[in-house]
C-alpha cells in the first residue's frame, strides 16, 4: 500500500464515482458510431460526410464493393434516402474463410435535407467505391451580397 | 495526454482497411475495402515475407463547412506476413469499386523440413 498524504479533498466518494463513470464512458467512446442514428441504420451503416458550401450541399458516402445498379437514391419531400445492397460474389461452398471483417447485406440511410435545396438538380456519382451527391441550393437560399449605395 | 492527441491529429492517420481472406482452388484470395483509392495511388510491396499494402486517399477537395463528419481521414495501410506456402512470384492484384482483390498462388506443397534431434 502506498503512503499518500492525507488531504481533505481526497475523501469525496461522489467525485470519485463521477471520475470512474467518465473513465468507463471513455472506453465505450467508439468513434465509428454516430450520435445521430436513423431508424434503419445498422452499426455498420456506411459512413457519411455532409459539407455545406455557399452554392451547395455535398454528401459523401463510402460504399466499397457496391455496384451502381444495386444502389437506389431518392428524394421525397425533404428526405434523401440512400438505399442499397452490398453483395460479394457467392463463393464456392468449400471455400475456407480464414478471416472475414467485411459485412454484406442491405443498408439504408435517410437524411433530412435543409430548406432551400433544389431537389430537381441533384447530381450523384459513384466512383472508386465513394458516392458523392451534390445538392445545389436554390437561388433564394444562397448568400447574397448587398451593395451599399453612397451619395 | 490531450497535448499528445493534438499533435497526432495534424499528421495523416493510417486506416487499417477491413479485409477477408479465404482459400479457393489452390489460391489464397484477399479482399480489402479501400474506398476512394485510385489505381495509381495504390502500392503493393513484398519484402522479407511481408506483404505491405498502401492506399493513398486524395485529400477531400470539397470546400465548405462540415455538418456531419463520419468518414475517417487518412491513408489505408495494412501489412500481412506471408508464409512459405505462398508463391511470391505469382500474385495478382485487381482494384474495382474501391475493393482490392489479391490472388496469392500456393506453392506446390512444400515438404516440411525435418530436424534431427541429436542425442547426447
Amino acid at each position: 500500500m502506498d503512503l499518500v498524504r492525507w488531504s481533505r479533498d481526497v475523501i469525496d466518494p461522489f467525485a470519485e464515482l463521477d471520475r470512474i463513470q467518465e473513465e468507463i464512458n471513455k472506453i465505450f467512446d467508439f468513434p465509428r458510431l454516430s450520435e445521430r442514428e436513423g431508424l434503419f441504420d445498422r452499426s455498420f451503416s456506411p459512413a457519411i460526410d455532409i459539407i455545406e458550401s455557399s452554392d451547395n450541399y455535398t454528401v459523401i458516402c463510402d460504399l466499397p464493393g457496391v455496384d451502381p445498379k444495386d444502389l437506389e437514391l431518392s428524394v421525397e419531400g425533404d428526405v434523401l434516402t440512400i438505399k442499397g445492397e452490398k453483395k460479394y460474389e457467392k463463393k464456392e461452398k468449400d471455400a475456407k474463410y480464414f478471416r472475414n471483417e467485411l459485412w454484406e447485406g442491405s443498408f439504408q440511410r435517410t437524411l433530412s435535407l435543409p430548406v432551400g435545396v433544389d431537389t430537381e438538380k441533384v447530381d450523384a456519382t459513384l466512383k472508386d467505391g465513394v458516392l458523392t451527391i451534390v445538392l445545389p441550393k436554390k437561388e433564394e437560399a444562397k448568400p447574397k451580397q448587398i451593395a451599399i449605395k453612397s451619395n | 495526454m490531450k497535448g499528445n492527441r493534438k499533435a497526432l491529429e495534424t499528421k495523416r492517420k493510417n486506416i487499417r482497411p477491413p479485409y477477408r481472406v479465404w482459400e479457393e482452388d489452390g489460391k489464397v484470395i484477399l479482399e480489402l475495402e479501400m474506398p476512394g483509392v485510385k489505381k495509381d495511388d495504390l502500392e503493393i510491396r513484398i519484402e522479407n515475407n511481408e506483404l505491405e499494402i498502401i492506399g493513398k486517399r486524395p485529400v477531400s477537395e470539397t470546400k465548405g463547412e462540415y455538418l456531419v463528419k463520419e468518414r475517417r481521414e487518412g491513408d489505408f495501410y495494412r501489412v500481412f506476413t506471408l508464409d512459405n506456402t505462398i508463391d511470391q512470384e505469382k500474385i495478382e492484384a485487381e482494384l474495382a469499386n474501391g475493393v482490392l482483390t489479391l490472388q496469392l498462388a500456393l506453392k506446390e506443397s512444400e515438404k516440411p523440413k525435418l530436424i534431427k534431434v541429436k542425442t547426447a
